[in-house]
Order: structure tokens, then C-alpha cells, then sequence
């Protein structure tokens, strides 16, 4: 394009050259190519992503590179080691005053170029502005609720791979087009599976994301991951247990003065064997319940500060099956039953959900509750190896089960709405039976039972 | 959202690390606006 910079003078415009590496390389290449165009730096990507820019390694590996190459030396360009982010690709926009758009070329592989001509065309005043407003068809909504309304009532084709295709026809198109370059969101249980995907999907987005893991090896290998997919490095990672309240104590100290705007919890368990924890809990009810409420306390004078805090319980599908049920939460009276524990705790997730958007409204923090459906994760693989077996062909990906997370957390008009249950990004019912409906003293009973037992609520709220 | 209003909030720095705000560069003229894959 820098042959061309007299040709698009001549028309009035300028060329404006954005790279991925940092002012140095860019003095360098300025100096080199002998450019006098506007030169800038996106080292974390942000205009890139904006734009709507590809990467990642498939493209890089296109069996047409080769012949990329030799164009590129047939005309002079002679490749030295690449600065900045390796995996990036790059593209041409043309933008009138006001903002029009009238080229848009992203680059579907290295060395891949739009022709110089379109470009030069395209600053022609006769050129039309590209239409880049993007709505969900009509009759593809319509597709999609009339869908729905059949497969809802049948659980199946709902939770499963079906569902999430169907339900996501009703999907408004941009809801996720933003950029949450100046949002910190810490995520459970982030080192596989759905957490992963949403800490993913948020990095992918611009977020600082923070994974808390109870494994520093297994969290350390997602955040890399997570870093070479996605080219943010504002990826970490810190240690907590969520069954364990001294090291959920411990990182909320070590956090103390870190600005927050989403909290995912999503760290989940479920053990065949009743297991203690170091405090005396159930596992499960330590991990779902009084672990995440204690975090949630601790964190909540920080959440406040945000101008739009966002918490989100990752509950799930099988809380519809069970009541909350407060009467041996500890499992010291009963034979345990993991399925159970995990259906129970998971219900009390939704239940706190609603009460901790009650202790929040009118501050800037909005609470809700989704779940996932049947998604294909380690946890469910692991944990359930039959129900994996029988419906492994029919689950959905674990992005697939992270998408109303993300959506929770990074959808503008998603702040509307707080003490709501959602799945595939849609409000849902909270109970289908009408023998799992709690009462207002058991719900009173909940909170209680969470501030007598996590002993810390009114240090930081 | 248009592109150029998901862009125009950016600011980035140039090869001598002065901020500017992209959005600046199409106030009063059209540009052509090149992403390069690297420097290099």
C-alpha cells in the first residue's frame, strides 16, 4: 500500500498504517519502508479485535503461504523476523468522514491482500458506504421461537447441542460485539471446560481476565493458552480454593485494593464420596455455596466501585430436579448421594443469586443465575462417565455452554436485568415442579446459614 | 456498530509514543486505514 500513498493523497485521503508490535519496531519500519503516513502501535490488539481482525495458527498454516511468499519477494518485500504478535492478521479499511464505510478487506491468511485498485476505487466519491448494520433476520427469530416452544418442554432437546442451535437463532447479532479493554473479570474454576471458555471468550473480548484455580499448573497452562489464542497477555492466574474459606480469605486479601467489574462463579464439584472439608463442610455445599457467597462478600466493596459490576452464578439444569433443602446441607445425616448434592446446592446457587441482587439493588452491581445445559466437559466426563457415554454424541461444547456467561458478562443490555435465571440468553423459570418451590423463610434461612457460616460477612460489604 | 465507531473510542500511540485517538483521523478526510500482520 505505501507505493499507492501519492495516489491516495490525490484523492484527498490519507493512508493510516496500524501494526502489532511496539514504537520501536515501528520507528524501524517507518525508517525502512521511508514512510511518512500516520504510523501506530496496537501492541495489545484492541483495534484489531475492534475491527474485527483475524488469528490464530490455521490461518497461518494455509497451503497457499507458500505462494503468498513469492509473490511478496517478487515484489520486493523482503521478510525479516516477525515483531509482535506472530499469530495476528491484518486487513484494509476505508473510512469517510462521518464513518462511513466503503472497503472492508480482512485478511483470511498471511500474505493475503486485497487488490490496490478496489481499495483506490472505493475513495472514488460515486463509491456506496458498505451496510454494516447487522440484524438478526426477522423470520430467522421467528424460525427460532417457534422452535423453541416445541423443543422446550422436552429437556433433552433443549439442554443439548439442539437447543443451543436452535435457541441461538433468536440471538441478537452484536450483542457480543464489544470491547471490555477497561473491564477486569475473575472467573472460578477457569483452568478447563466452560470456565475456560468463558475466561476465553472475555480475554478474546479485551478483558483483563483473572482465572482462579485451585491447580497453579493447570491454571498456569490455561492462561498460556488463553494468551497465545487470543493475543491478550492480560491473562493470570491466582490460587483458590472455593471449598477452602482461608484461601478464599487469602486472595481477597491479596486482591484487596484491585479494581473489579465481573465475577463468574463457576468452580464446580462433584465427588462420588462424601468429602470434609477443611472447614467441616460437604465438599459440594462448600464449593457451590458457602465458598461462593464468602468470595462474593469479600468482593463486594470492591464490585460497588465498578460502574457496572456484574456477578454471574453458573448454576445448572439439574437444580430444576431438587428443592432447596436446608435441613442436612452437610450431608451428616443422610447417605450421600453426589447427584443430589450437586442438583441441591445448585438450586441454593439460584436462590442466592436472587437475594444478593436484592442486598445490591441500586448499586451499580447487577446478580444473576444461568445455566449451561449439557455441555461436553472434563468435569462431565469425569464425573458422569455413564450419562457421557449415552449422550456424548448430542452435547454441546463447552463454548457452546459458556456462551450466556460471556453474554451475562459482556452484553451491554445485559445490566438491565438483576435476580434473573437465564439460559442461552434468555430468561427461564426458575422451577418447573411445583414441589421445588422454597419459601420465604427458607430463603431467609439460606442467607443466614451463609453469614453464620462463612462468619465474614460484614468485614467487607 | 459501525467499524469506525467501535474504533474511534482507541487511542494508540504512534512510532514516536504520542497518543492519538483514531477516530481523529477521519474527522475531515477519508483514510485508508491498513492493519499490518507484523512489523518485520
Amino acid at each position: 500500500m505505501r507505493d499507492q500513498i501519492d495516489e491516495i493523497r490525490a484523492r484527498g485521503a490519507e493512508l493510516v498504517i496500524v501494526g502489532n508490535g511496539a514504537p520501536n519496531f515501528a520507528a524501524a519500519f517507518r525508517e525502512d519502508f521511508e514512510l511518512d503516513c500516520p504510523l501506530l502501535v496496537d501492541p495489545e490488539l484492541r483495534a484489531y479485535r475492534a475491527a474485527g481482525l483475524r488469528r490464530g495458527r490455521v490461518e497461518l498454516l494455509s497451503p497457499r503461504l507458500p505462494l503468498n511468499a513469492l509473490r511478496a519477494l517478487r515484489s520486493g518485500s523482503r521478510q525479516t523476523s516477525v515483531q509482535g504478535d506472530p499469530w495476528q492478521l491484518g486487513g484494509v479499511f476505508v473510512i469517510r468522514p462521518g464513518g462511513d464505510l466503503t472497503y472492508r478487506y480482512v485478511s483470511r491468511e498471511a500474505g493475503d491482500h486485497p487488490p490496490v485498485d478496489e481499495i483506490l476505487a472505493s475513495l472514488d466519491e460515486v463509491a456506496e458506504p458498505i451496510q454494516e448494520v447487522v440484524e438478526t433476520p426477522r423470520t430467522q427469530a421467528w424460525l427460532g421461537r417457534t422452535l423453541s416452544h416445541i423443543v422446550d418442554p422436552f429437556i433433552v432437546s433443549s439442554f443439548d447441542r439442539t437447543g443451543f442451535r436452535i435457541h441461538s437463532l433468536t440471538f441478537e447479532a452484536g450483542d457480543l460485539d464489544e470491547d471490555l479493554s477497561d473491564r477486569r473479570c475473575l472467573v472460578t474454576g477457569a483452568n478447563s471446560g466452560i470456565g475456560y471458555e468463558t475466561a476465553l471468550a472475555l480475554a478474546d473480548l479485551g478483558a483483563e481476565v483473572v482465572l482462579l484455580c485451585r491447580n497453579r499448573e493447570r491454571g498456569e497452562k490455561a492462561v498460556q493458552q488463553i494468551r497465545e489464542q487470543t493475543g491478550n497477555q492480560r491473562v493470570s492466574v491466582e490460587l483458590v480454593d472455593l471449598s477452602d474459606l482461608a484461601s478464599i480469605r487469602d486472595f481477597a486479601a491479596r486482591f484487596a485494593s484491585e479494581p473489579i467489574d465481573v465475577l463468574v462463579h463457576n468452580a464446580g464439584v462433584l465427588p462420588d464420596e462424601r468429602v470434609e472439608t477443611n472447614d467441616g463442610f460437604e465438599q459440594t455445599f462448600a464449593a457451590h455455596v458457602v465458598g461462593p457467597f464468602l468470595l462474593t462478600s469479600l468482593l463486594a466493596g470492591r464490585l460497588v466501585k465498578s460502574t457496572d459490576g456484574r456477578v454471574i452464578w453458573v448454576s445448572s439444569g439439574g437444580m430444576y430436579t431438587r428443592r432447596l433443602n436446608l435441613d442436612d446441607p452437610n450431608w451428616t445425616e443422610r447417605d450421600f448421594d453426589g447427584v443430589i448434592a450437586y442438583a441441591e446446592t445448585k438450586r441454593a446457587q439460584v436462590v442466592l443469586a436472587e437475594l444478593w441482587a436484592e442486598k445490591l439493588r441500586g448499586s451499580s452491581v447487577v446478580v444473576n443465575a444461568m445455566h449451561p445445559g449439557w455441555a461436553d466437559t472434563p468435569a462431565v466426563k469425569s464425573s458422569l462417565p455413564r450419562f457421557h457415554r449415552v449422550t456424548q454424541n448430542f452435547l454441546r461444547t463447552p463454548a457452546e455452554g459458556a456462551d450466556t456467561i460471556v453474554w451475562l458478562a459482556a452484553c451491554r443490555r445485559a445490566s438491565q436485568w438483576t435476580g434473573r435465571f437465564f439460559f442461552d440468553r434468555a430468561e427461564r423459570r426458575t422451577h418447573l415442579l411445583p414441589f421445588t418451590r422454597e419459601s420465604d423463610e427458607d430463603r431467609l434461612a439460606l442467607w443466614e446459614l451463609c453469614e453464620k457460616l462463612s462468619e465474614d460477612f460484614s468485614n467487607e460489604s | 456498530m459501525q467499524v469506525s465507531s467501535r474504533l474511534s473510542g482507541i487511542a494508540l500511540s504512534d512510532w514516536k509514543g504520542t497518543q492519538h485517538d483514531l477516530g481523529a483521523y477521519w474527522q475531515e478526510r477519508s483514510i485508508v486505514l491498513v492493519f499490518i500482520r507484523h512489523f518485520g
